[in-house]
């Protein structure tokens, strides 16, 4: 009787691991070789798998500016314009437009025939529903643009402004928070929170959402690029151009572990993931040739030191100086980056690629901690505690945080540094209270308008004498030179009353398995032209 | 037997009530929906116009009876951010449910499977070389933090003998049953490794203190096989404080699976449940803090009625009682 039990517990425990060995077998990760047709031409996959860092808090861009939103939803949508390459904005969904000579009454004409996922063709009342709504959301637009967008007829959008905005394209261009258009009848039905359908005009459109799992976007058949007149697609650029897309589905996971995405994708769960952790670089580096793995840098944001010029000891000039001197821009970059093909300082807010970088802020930047000790000891300053306050959330920004925390402290401040969780520090920033500095990435700024150190509440400029007036000589400018040179004198006074420190620009991490094909990225990863071979 | 069900239903509802006056109160003072829904740039007016929209106006008493009416009735209301289907909060929750409970269920059945039989072979073989090793193994499985041994175990399987999935989950309405048990595989041996570990040693325990008592000697100085000593005797005799163990470890397993959900990208309680709380999202934290709540005291009411079913001692005393 007890052999047969014995016999018994054993043929159960050999027939589960039969079972956990079947499933094993089952599916599992692709070839490590592309596997030709019979006719030689190469397969390719009908649906791709993307590992994301975070999952979006909403899929309405008009009301969410996270980088997060902004990857899924810009296949979903387009805009009236798109940024290539170097982040001018060129026609998408609006075939020209023309602006009088003070840049204040611009007409927009659409292109015909371009439908919405919903099959609706778009038309003026759509664009003119969700222009309104944007500008409603956008601190940044509604700053300087003080009017409505009108139907002129059909297929004719206008607005008439009282004061000049040279820089309205770009704005309606703008990837984050984005002016994107849906059907009026989907802005109309959201009212005062977010959209609940979400139906573009892009080449990819809602397929299904599973909260903490994933999201699905299938192909729109009916995408249509703009084209020239010959009547041929304009090819890809940036964002800008023929946004179709080779493949019937794509789903995006949100992974937070950084090692798991890349291990995703080194074993074919997934075929690309965005925005690697920068402490797993040097080990994706090493995993590359083994694996398979193409390595591309994007774009990703700049990260700023900012002061709390409401309620803070900072507010006085001179100690603002001297913890502006103290900082070591490239140290703290990094600390914060570690690899330094990823990261470059550079003094100016916006995107070096962009037309109104500068360098007139350059002779202010970097280290002095001689001159900082120096200022700090004729200042008012008597040890008060200074409060940085911190986020876990990001580990790039907690280890900028514990950088800015020693160098101040080297030159004589006396520093405590408060850590948070996301919500706990979004909740305690906005309070303006009880905190001196604070550490924030941004997402890439290639326009003044744009640049959260200049507009957003959080930075406090509008506190420090001189600013306001030198900001509204750039927003009333009726040429791009005039533009330009009021962004200058504006850049150069910031850099010269030390409003933020600008620690450095840098770039993101976007692994793809060697099968992707035309894998690249601007401003996210570009999945538009992208193929991957089974 | 109907009133000792009566009893403990009836303290349980109470539990229940209390619990949920704490979590509100809780949750209720240390958020703010209408100043994080409103941003940097809002007037009083525009504050009390948001708080009146979310019915946060009434009084705090007022909010809470209304609220729990409604979580009694099913309805977990709506998130104040998220105005949509994704935004009804009953809906998330249960969304959530599923890939928790089956995570947990399985890996409550290999404890099970593997920890009482080891914990019952350690207490037959007490100070001896096997109790020594079960004993050792389930230190060492308590002592590895479990995103350890999601790391190693999806480097070993995933990455290094690539014969599991890395990550993610499929729901066996979907993807059949073999893609389910496939990509559970590893989330299952993470999470039951520490719960086998702290099961063993409870049985092993329960055993030992039963196996002390006088009338384990008295069948023993009997005759009576080892066997039926053990298993008739003593595992029935221990077998309520296992059976505590149990629900503890179950009730436990639905609520604090989170690390193994966020490691292996399954949409579970504790994947959603720090989602909102990053999202700040007032009512959905309720609805899934109150869920959690709730399974804890619906695990410990059928432990506790479960007594009344194995221990017949409960049963009499039941009735002595009344």
């Amino acid at each position: 009787m007890k052999r047969l039990k014995m016999s018994a517990a054993l043929f159960l425990v050999a027939a589960l691991m039969a079972c956990i060995l079947a499933a094993c077998k089952g599916g599992g990760a692709s070839s490590d070789s592309t596997t030709p047709a019979a006719n030689g031409e190469i397969e390719y996959k009908d649906e791709i798998k993307v590992a994301i860092p975070v999952e979006p808090p909403a899929l309405d861009p008009h009301t969410t500016g996270t980088t997060a939103c902004r990857d899924v939803t810009r296949y979903i949508y387009e805009m009236l314009f798109e940024l290539d390459q170097n982040y001018e904005a060129k026609p998408q969904l609006c075939q020209s437009y023309t602006v009088n000579d003070d840049y204040t009454d611009f007409t927009f004409v659409l292109r015909q025939g371009v439908t919405f996922h919903n099959g609706k063709e778009m038309k003026a009342d759509d664009v003119v529903a969700s222009l309104n709504r944007w500008l409603g959301y956008t601190a940044y637009a509604n700053r300087v643009i003080d009017s409505e967008f009108y139907r002129i007829d059909d297929y004719q959008v206008g607005i008439k402004l009282s004061q000049p905005c040279v820089t309205l394209t770009e704005l309606l261009a703008n990837p984050a928070q984005s002016a994107v258009i849906m059907p009026a009848e989907v802005v109309e039905a959201a009212g005062a929170g977010n959209v609940s359908e979400y139906i573009g005009t892009g080449s990819l459109k809602y397929e299904s959402y599973t909260p903490g799992e994933s999201i699905t976007l299938t192909k729109f058949e009916d995408y249509q690029p703009p084209v020239d007149e010959s009547g041929t697609a304009y090819p890809l650029d940036g964002q800008w151009g023929d946004r179709t897309v080779y493949f019937n589905t794509c789903t995006f996971y949100f992974v937070p572990e950084s090692s798991v995405r890349l291990v995703g994708v080194e074993t074919g769960e997934y075929d690309m993931l965005t925005n690697l952790d920068y402490g797993d670089i040097e080990s994706a580096k090493g995993d590359a040739q083994s694996y398979g793995l193409q390595l591309i840098t994007d774009m990703g944001c700049n990260g700023g030191i900012s002061f709390n010029l409401y309620s803070s000891l900072f507010a006085d000039d001179t100690i603002r100086a001297a913890a502006y001197y103290a900082v070591d821009p490239e140290l703290v970059s990094s600390a914060s980056i570690f690899d330094s093909e990823y990261y470059y300082t550079d003094a100016c807010y916006l995107a070096p690629e962009s037309k109104w970088h500068t360098d007139v802020a350059d002779s202010e930047y970097g280290q002095d901690q001689e001159k900082a000790k120096s200022l700090l000891a004729e200042s008012s300053y008597n040890g008060e505690e200074i409060v940085i306050l911190n986020t876990s959330a990001y580990p790039e920004l907690d280890r900028a945080s514990k950088i800015l925390q020693q160098q101040l402290e080297a030159v004589g401040f006396n520093v405590k540094l408060e850590t948070y969780d996301w919500s706990g520090w979004l909740n305690k920033v906005l309070t303006f209270e009880g905190y001196d500095m604070f550490v924030m990435s941004y997402a890439v700024m290639y326009n003044p308008t744009i640049c959260s150190y200049l507009y957003s509440p959080l930075s406090g400029a509008t506190n420090v004498d001189g600013f306001s007036q030198r900001f509204a000589a750039y927003d009333t400018a009726t040429s791009f030179d005039e533009a330009y040179a009021a962004w200058e004198e504006l850049q150069a006074f910031c850099a010269e009353k030390h409003i933020i420190i600008k620690y450095g620009d840098y770039y993101y991490c976007d692994i793809a398995s060697e099968k992707v094909e035309n894998f690249n990225a601007f401003m996210g990863v570009v999945l538009w032209g992208v193929k991957v071979a089974k | 037997m109907a009133k000792y069900l009566l009893k403990r239903l009836g303290t349980s509802i109470i539990t229940f009530v209390l619990v949920s006056f704490v979590v509100y109160f809780l949750i209720d003072a240390t958020g703010d929906p209408a100043r994080q829904a409103l941003g940097t740039d809002y007037t009083e007016e525009q504050y009390q116009a948001k708080l009146e929209e979310y019915g946060l106006d009434a009084p705090f008493l007022a909010r809470y009876g209304t609220w729990l009416i409604h979580f009694v009735m099913g309805d977990m209301g709506q998130s104040f951010i998220d105005k949509g289907e994704t935004g009804v909060v009953a809906k998330q929750v249960i969304s959530g449910l599923g890939p928790t409970f089956a995570l947990a269920s399985i890996s409550m059945v290999v404890v099970l499977v593997i920890a009482i039989p080891l914990g019952i072979f350690a207490a037959k073989h007490k100070n001896g070389v096997g109790d020594g090793a079960v004993v050792s193994a389930s230190l060492l499985g308590i002592s590895v933090p479990v995103f350890v041994l999601c790391a190693v175990l999806m480097f070993i399987f995933a990455a290094k003998w690539k014969v599991l999935p890395v990550a993610g989950y499929r729901s066996p309405l979907e993807g059949g049953a073999g893609e389910f048990i496939r990509y559970m595989i590893l989330p299952v041996a993470s999470l039951s490794v520490l719960n086998i570990a702290y099961v063993t040693r409870m049985t092993r325990s329960a055993m030992l203190d039963v196996l002390g008592t006088d009338y384990i000697k008295s069948a023993k100085a009997k005759g009576l096989r080892q066997s039926k000593v053990f298993y008739k005797h003593a595992l029935k005799n221990a077998f309520n404080v296992i059976l505590t163990v149990i629900g503890q470890t179950f009730a436990s397993m639905l609520a604090g699976a989170a690390v193994v959900e966020t490691f292996f990208n399954i949409p579970g309680m504790g994947v959603l449940l720090i989602k909102y709380i990053n999202k700040s999202d007032y009512n959905m934290i309720l609805g899934f803090v109150m869920t959690i709540c709730l399974i804890f005291i619906v695990i410990n009411l059928v432990v506790d009625l479960l007594y009344g079913v194995f221990d017949p001692r409960v049963r009499v005393a039941g009735k002595a009682v009344n």
